[in-house]
C-alpha cells in the first residue's frame, strides 16, 4: 500500500486558485509515485521536502496553528 | 455391551479445534483427544477414532510450526498426563509422564538440588516434546542435547503396544525416536539424567566488532560450559556478524555436610521463576514490530550492552529463559504470525555463515532476534537436528515482504554445505530437500515402516514434508507482501484506476507505461472524460484501455463494478485511488448541504471504494495500492475558524480512510492535506 501525499497540485482542479508554496505538477507526482512503488515505500510526499515540512506543522501546538490561519 | 459401546465409555471425548504451532501460522482443524491416564493411550491409539486421518502427539503447542498438528486427523493432548514419578538422588535420575513440563520437572528437581543437564529457552515445553524435537540448549558445544540425557523412554506404538526403549534394548527405534518428531510413536514416559543445581552462574560477556571475533570467543577450546550470541544481523561489511557474546559456567558450590552441592536456598530461588511479568495482549497489533522499530531496537540493544564484562553473577531461570518473562510472547507478531527459522551449518562452513548473512541483509528481512550458538557432535537419530558447527535461530514476521523467496534461497544454501534446518521450527521447507539434509531419511523411513506399518503416525510436517504416506497436503505458500526485488511494486501489467479522469493517477499511469507496457481499466462517472483519457493513454503507448462508468456516490453499485473491471482486466497489480473533490476555491463549500455533498465523495464514495478496492485485489492475490484521494479538503483558505480544530484533528489521529482500511486488514493510510483531483 503506497499513499501519495501531494501538496499542491496545479490541475484543473485548482484552476484559479493561487498556488500554494512548494506547488507541483502532475507529472512530477506520478515519478514520485512510481518510484515509491519500486522502493516498496508505505507514503510518499510530493514534492519529497514536503514531508519535512508537514513533520514541523504536525508538531506545531493547536493554539499556534489556529492564530495561523486568521 | 457392544465392542463401540465399551470404546465409547473407556476412551476420551473428541473435540474439534484449530490448531497452531507457536508460530501462530498456517493452522488447521484436527480432532483433539485427551487422555487423562497413561493406561487409556494403548486403547486410544488402537482405536478407529484415531486411525481415521491419522495421529500425531501434542505437548504445550510451542513448536514453533506444523509438527504438532494434524489437518482432518486427530491429535492426543497429552497434557493430562504429567505426573512426575520418581526420583533418584542417589543415581541422579528423574522418570515422569510425557506431558510433565520442564518448568514442573525443574521446579520439582531443584527442590532436590538437581536441574536437567539440558534446557532450552523456555520452560514451557514438555518432557516428550523436549525428546521428540531433541532440544538444545546454550551448552550443546559440551553437554549434546536432550538425547544424550536420555536414559530409557516408553513408547506407545500404533499398534497400542507399550515399549520399553534404551540404547540396550531396540536401540534403533530408541535413537529415531530422540528428535523422531513423533513420528515413530507417543512417548508416554523417560526417565532423565540430572545434575546438581548451582546456586547461579558467573557469566562474561563481549560485544565484538565482527565475525571472525565472534567466532573465535565461541570456539575457544577452554570454553565455557554455556555460551550463547545475539547477532546483530542489520550490520554489513568489516561489521558482518559483530555480535554480543555471554559465555558462563554454573557456579561450584562445594557440598556442605555431605548434601549435593548446590541446594542451597539461594540456588532455589534462582531457579524459581514468578510468573511471567507481562502478558501480551490476545490482539496486540503487528505493526509494531515493522523494521523501522526492530532496526532501532537493534541498534539500542547493541549500544546497550557492555563492551566487556567479567565474572557478573546471574541467576538461574532469568538467564535460561529469557523467553519466559514475556507471557505469550508470541502474540507480539500480530495475528498473522511469525516463523522461526533456525539452521545449523558444520565447521568448515563459516563461508555459507557469512553469505547467509549477507542474503538477510540484501533481501532486507526485519530480523529481530537472531540467537547464535556453537552445537557439539550429533548424537540423537536421524532425524535429530544438532550437528556439530554452527547454528542461527531468526524470528522474521510472517508477513515480511520477499520472505518466502529469501528462505529459499537459504535453504538452498545451507543443504549445499551440509547444514539443515530445524524440523521442530520448519513450517516450508520443500520435501526435496529434506533427504539432503537429513542424510539418514531413508534408514528413518524403513524404521517407521517398521513400527507404523499402515501410517497411523501423522502432521501437517510430515504430510508436508513426505515423510509419511498419504494425500500430500500441498505446501502453503507464506503470506507475505510484494517483494523488493524483481517483482517489486510498479513491474505489474495489470492497472486499475478508480477515478480515471484524474489528472494525477493518468499521470502516474503514463509513468508506468514508460517503463513497460500496461493494460489499464479507467473507472470513473463521466463517460466522456473517459473516453479522452483512453484515448491519451493509447496514445501514450498503452496495448489495452478498457472504461468503466461508477459513481463514486453510488456505493451500492461499487462491488459489482469493480468485480468487473477486475475480471475484465484479469486482476489488478497496481490499483491507484484518485476520487475525491474540492470544493469552492479549494475550501469547504459555505453552504452546509454543498459541503455534506463533498464530504459524501470524500469519505464515503472514496472509502467505499478503497475497501471493495483491497478487498477484490486480496481475493486475486494482492497487489500494490496506490491512494492519492484526499479524505479532507485540503486548502486551508476558505476555511471557517468554526471548522479549524475539526481539520486539525483529523490531521493528527487516524483519517477516516485509514481506520476503514485497517478494519480491512490492509494497512494502507490516506491521502493527507494537499491533492485535489475529481474522479
Amino acid at each position: 500500500m503506497l499513499v501519495v501525499r501531494p501538496g499542491f497540485v496545479r490541475t484543473r482542479m485548482t484552476e484559479g486558485l493561487d498556488p500554494a508554496p512548494l506547488s507541483t505538477t502532475p507529472d512530477a507526482v506520478a515519478k514520485v509515485v512510481v518510484q515509491g512503488l519500486d522502493r516498496g515505500a508505505s507514503t510518499v510526499w510530493a514534492p519529497p521536502a514536503l514531508r519535512w515540512l508537514m513533520l514541523v506543522v504536525r508538531m506545531l501546538p493547536r493554539s499556534i496553528i489556529r492564530r495561523m490561519r486568521q | 455391551m457392544s465392542a463401540t459401546e465399551l470404546e465409547r465409555r473407556v476412551l476420551p471425548i473428541a473435540t474439534e479445534r484449530s490448531l497452531s504451532g507457536w508460530g501462530r501460522m498456517h493452522p488447521s482443524r484436527a480432532r483433539v483427544l485427551r487422555p487423562g491416564r497413561a493406561q487409556e493411550l494403548p486403547e486410544l491409539l488402537g482405536s478407529q477414532e484415531v486411525h481415521r486421518g491419522g495421529v500425531i502427539a501434542r505437548g504445550a503447542g510451542r513448536s514453533y510450526g506444523d509438527a504438532a498438528q494434524n489437518e482432518g486427523g486427530a491429535v492426543i493432548d497429552m497434557m493430562g498426563l504429567r505426573a512426575i514419578h520418581s526420583i533418584d538422588e542417589q543415581r541422579r535420575r528423574v522418570r515422569a509422564e510425557g506431558g510433565a513440563t520442564l518448568d514442573e520437572l525443574l521446579r520439582t528437581l531443584a527442590r532436590k538440588g538437581m536441574m536437567l543437564p539440558v534446557v532450552p529457552g523456555t520452560r514451557h515445553v514438555t518432557v516428550a516434546g523436549a525428546i521428540a524435537s531433541d532440544i538444545h540448549g546454550k551448552n550443546h558445544h559440551r553437554d549434546g542435547g536432550m538425547a544424550r540425557h536420555v536414559e530409557s523412554l516408553t513408547l506407545c506404538t500404533p499398534a497400542g503396544e507399550l515399549l520399553e526403549l534404551s540404547p540396550d534394548s531396540d536401540g534403533d527405534l530408541f535413537y529415531a525416536t530422540l528428535g523422531g518428531m513423533g513420528l515413530t510413536g507417543v512417548v508416554t514416559e523417560a526417565t532423565l539424567r540430572t545434575v546438581p543445581l548451582p546456586p547461579c552462574v558467573i557469566a562474561d560477556t563481549d560485544r565484538t566488532d565482527g565475525l571472525e571475533q565472534t567466532l573465535e570467543l565461541m570456539a575457544a577450546e577452554d570454553g565455557h560450559r554455556y555460551s550463547v550470541a545475539w547477532l546483530d544481523m542489520l550490520a554489513g561489511g568489516a561489521r558482518m556478524g559483530r555480535a554480543i557474546v555471554s559465555r558462563s559456567d554454573p557456579l561450584a558450590a562445594p557440598a556442605v555436610d555431605g548434601r549435593p552441592a548446590g541446594a542451597d536456598d539461594r540456588a532455589r530461588q534462582g531457579m524459581r521463576l514468578r510468573g511471567p511479568l507481562l502478558e501480551v495482549p490476545r490482539r496486540f497489533p503487528g505493526f509494531v514490530l515493522r523494521p523501522s522499530a526492530v532496526l532501532a531496537f537493534n541498534e539500542l540493544r547493541w549500544r546497550a550492552a557492555p563492551r566487556v564484562e567479567r565474572g557478573r553473577e546471574l541467576a538461574l531461570a532469568p538467564y535460561f529463559f529469557p523467553l519466559d518473562v514475556l507471557g505469550e510472547w508470541n502474540r507480539l507478531y500480530g495475528p498473522a504470525g511469525f516463523l522461526q527459522y533456525q539452521f545449523v551449518v558444520p565447521i568448515g562452513a563459516e563461508q555459507a555463515l557469512r553469505a547467509s548473512f549477507e542474503l538477510f541483509r540484501r533481501h532486507r528481512l526485519p530480523v529481530y532476534l537472531a540467537v547464535f550458538k556453537r552445537m557439539g557432535a550429533s548424537f540423537g537419530g536421524p532425524l535429530s537436528f544438532p550437528l556439530e558447527g554452527w547454528t542461527l535461530a531468526v524470528d522474521i514476521p510472517a508477513g515480511a515482504p520477499g520472505l518466502a523467496s529469501a528462505l529459499d534461497e537459504l535453504d538452498g544454501l545451507i543443504a549445499g554445505c551440509g547444514g539443515r534446518v530445524y524440523l521442530s521450527k520448519d513450517i516450508r521447507l520443500r520435501p526435496d530437500l529434506l533427504g539432503v539434509m537429513y542424510p539418514e531419511l531413508e534408514r528413518f523411513r524403513e524404521l517407521r515402516t517398521r513400527v507404523d506399518p499402515e501410517g497411523v503416525l501423522r502432521s501437517d510436517l510430515a504430510l508436508r514434508l513426505g515423510l509419511c504416506e498419504g494425500s500430500r497436503a500441498p505446501a502453503r505458500a507464506l503470506r507475505e507482501g510484494p517483494a523488493r526485488s524483481e517483482e517489486a511494486g510498479s513491474s505489474g501489467r495489470r492497472v486499475l484506476v478508480l477515478g480515471g479522469t484524474s489528472e494525477i493517477a493518468l499521470a502516474i499511469v503514463r509513468e508506468l507505461q514508460r517503463g513497460a507496457p500496461r493494460e489499464v481499466a479507467l473507472v470513473g462517472r463521466d463517460m466522456d472524460a473517459l473516453e479522452q483519457a483512453r484515448l491519451g493513454l493509447e496514445a501514450a503507448g498503452c496495448p489495452r484501455v478498457l472504461t468503466l462508468q461508477l459513481d463514486a456516490l453510488e456505493t451500492e453499485q461499487h462491488a459489482g463494478v469493480l468485480d468487473d473491471a477486475l475480471e475484465q482486466l484479469g486482476g489488478a497489480d497496481i490499483t491507484i485511488l484518485a476520487v475525491g473533490q474540492l470544493g469552492e476555491r479549494g475550501g469547504m463549500p459555505s453552504e452546509i448541504a454543498d459541503a455534506v455533498d463533498v464530504l459524501r465523495v470524500n469519505l464515503a464514495g472514496s472509502g467505499s471504494l478503497l475497501m471493495h478496492a483491497a478487498k477484490g485485489m486480496r481475493e486475486r492475490g494482492g497487489g500494490a495500492l496506490v491512494v492519492l484521494s484526499p479524505s479532507q479538503p485540503s486548502d486551508p483558505a476558505g476555511e471557517t475558524p468554526s471548522t479549524a480544530p475539526r481539520r486539525r484533528d483529523s490531521m493528527r489521529s487516524p483519517s477516516h480512510s485509514e481506520t476503514t482500511c485497517m478494519r480491512t486488514g490492509c494497512g494502507c493510510w490516506s491521502c493527507g492535506p494537499g491533492s485535489c483531483e475529481r474522479g
